[in-house]
């Protein structure tokens, strides 16, 4: 090959070279935009939230004439209520119903024992992803209902 | 422009055509990789779209420490009250406050758009925490409104209730969050 | 005739290289574009996920209900009863369907079945 010839190799080179970084960089930007994993557990924990202080076979109040939806019956939270009620797969709660102040009134969950170990420590374990919700709510105490607070804290597995 | 001699201008066009691809490829994965704006607006099912007017309802509902004839009174018997009598209108507004109060607020985190403009932690916490308003109007008119309105804030989860008065006319109640700079992952989580 | 000379060649033949390396980058953006558009997993996966949602929200009422839930021509649905497992995949397409668990309710029975273009559920 003569120099004429070598510089144009070497053109050619850098040419492919810069085309090649920009191709790649389209791809990367393509792929993310494609693969982008989604996550609906904020969803879930509000449909699941719903579903809880909506239906009388979860936790709404009923008395002889209705169904008080948006009323949770205390009586009725409990690990057989919520497991009848509401069962995943993929995922596990608590549920914690508070008084206007703050004040602990009554918890239950529907964890299994690996959810349970997790729960705690769930930022640090890969695929499960945590979050706690709390809502403001009525609560029917036995004797009348009062306004608080029902936190609902899931577990879901989401990789 | 390469001839047998080579290209004296190489230097004068190469180097700062390189520094351009450089800084175009380093904005724009900014743009895509860390502000993340390609982000696919079909990603996420938003709960606001599953929204209802739940948290109207329940604050409507809420017993306050207002009597009549022994019995606590909700928030919709008292607006029903106070439109009749104003000397109530100061223990509505101080009760809807309390409630509102404890309604779901935005958690304030740190941005990058913060680390750029240097936003001041407790000037972004009044704009970014967003502020829950309560609206009553009684015969189309502005009867109370509960709450700080910020400028050029937008208004998200919006629910409105029509309820009767004593009067045999309807109050229209409207419960929305007001915001300035919140993000949408935010609002979806409180809905 | 008009005849090129070396130098013109040279240069005509640069100026062709710069724009077929143009021409592959701008293709595979454009092709790129293309695939976004028709993002065919996505469309499994979001109909997956509201069809066990709207199933979930069903079950929320305490009231008999029933719901016809609109799918797109090309998608089929099924549900796995047992597991509570939602399956999407392509009418004319083999292969592993995409899946996401619904929630269980024992204590209320929803019944689906499968139309042209729809799916109805039925909340007893």
């Amino acid at each position: 090959m003569n120099k004429k010839g070598i510089f144009d190799i070497l053109e050619i080179g850098i040419y492919m070279f810069f085309v090649i970084v920009v191709s790649v960089f389209i791809f990367l930007a393509a792929f993310k935009y494609l693969n982008e994993k989604i996550d609906t557990t904020n969803l879930e924990i509000s449909l699941l939230t719903k579903r809880l202080t909506y239906s009388d076979s979860c936790l709404a109040y009923k008395d002889s004439a209705r169904v008080h939806q948006g009323t949770i019956d205390l009586a009725k939270l409990n690990f057989n209520t919520l497991t009848n009620c509401f069962s995943k797969e993929s995922l596990g709660y608590v549920v914690t119903v508070t008084d206007i102040a703050g004040n602990v009134l009554k918890s239950a969950s529907n964890l299994n024992a690996r959810q349970e170990a997790y729960l705690p420590i769930c930022k640090n374990v890969k695929g499960y992803h945590c979050i706690k919700k709390k809502n403001l709510v009525q609560y029917y105490d036995g004797n009348e209902t009062k306004t608080g607070f029902v936190t609902v804290e899931v577990i879901n597995l989401v990789g | 422009m390469l001839d047998k001699k080579g290209d004296f201008g190489f230097p004068f066009y190469f180097f700062p055509a390189v520094t351009l691809l450089v800084l175009t490829l380093v904005f724009f994965g900014i743009i895509f990789f860390v502000v993340e704006i390609g982000k696919s607006p079909n990603l996420v099912i938003r709960s606001e779209s599953y929204q209802d007017s739940s948290k109207l309802i329940t604050v409507l509902n809420s017993h306050t420490k207002v009597q009549q004839s022994g019995v606590n009174l909700t928030i919709s018997e008292l607006i029903s009250l106070a439109s009749e009598d104003q000397n109530y209108k100061d223990e509505l507004t101080s009760e809807i406050k309390f409630l509102l109060d404890k309604l779901p607020r935005i958690q304030v985190g740190e941005t990058l758009a913060d680390v750029i403009i240097a936003t001041p932690a407790s000037t972004r916490e009044t704009i970014k925490e967003g502020h829950w308003i309560l609206e009553i109007k009684t015969n189309n008119e502005s009867f109370l409104n509960i709450g700080e309105t910020q400028t050029l804030a937008n208004n998200y989860l919006e629910q409105l209730i029509f309820i009767p008065l004593s009067d045999g006319n309807l109050a229209e109640v409207k419960l929305y969050l007001n915001c300035f700079a919140c993000k949408a992952e935010d609002i979806d989580f409180i809905a | 005739m008009y005849k090129m000379n070396k130098k013109a060649i040279s240069i005509v033949t640069q100026w062709i290289v710069h724009l077929v390396f143009l021409m592959m980058v701008i293709a595979i953006f454009l092709g790129v574009i293309l695939k976004i558009q028709d993002n065919r997993l996505h469309n499994l996966r979001v109909e997956a996920r509201e069809f066990a949602f709207t199933r979930d929200m069903l079950l929320a009422t305490s009231n008999q209900i029933s719901y016809n839930y609109n799918i797109d021509n090309n998608i089929s649905i099924q549900t796995n009863n047992e597991r509570c497992l939602v399956q999407a995949k392509y009418k004319n397409q083999q292969g592993v369907p995409v899946t996401f668990f619904c929630s269980k309710n024992n204590l209320a029975q929803l019944q689906e079945s499968a139309q042209e273009n729809n799916i109805r559920l039925v909340k007893t």
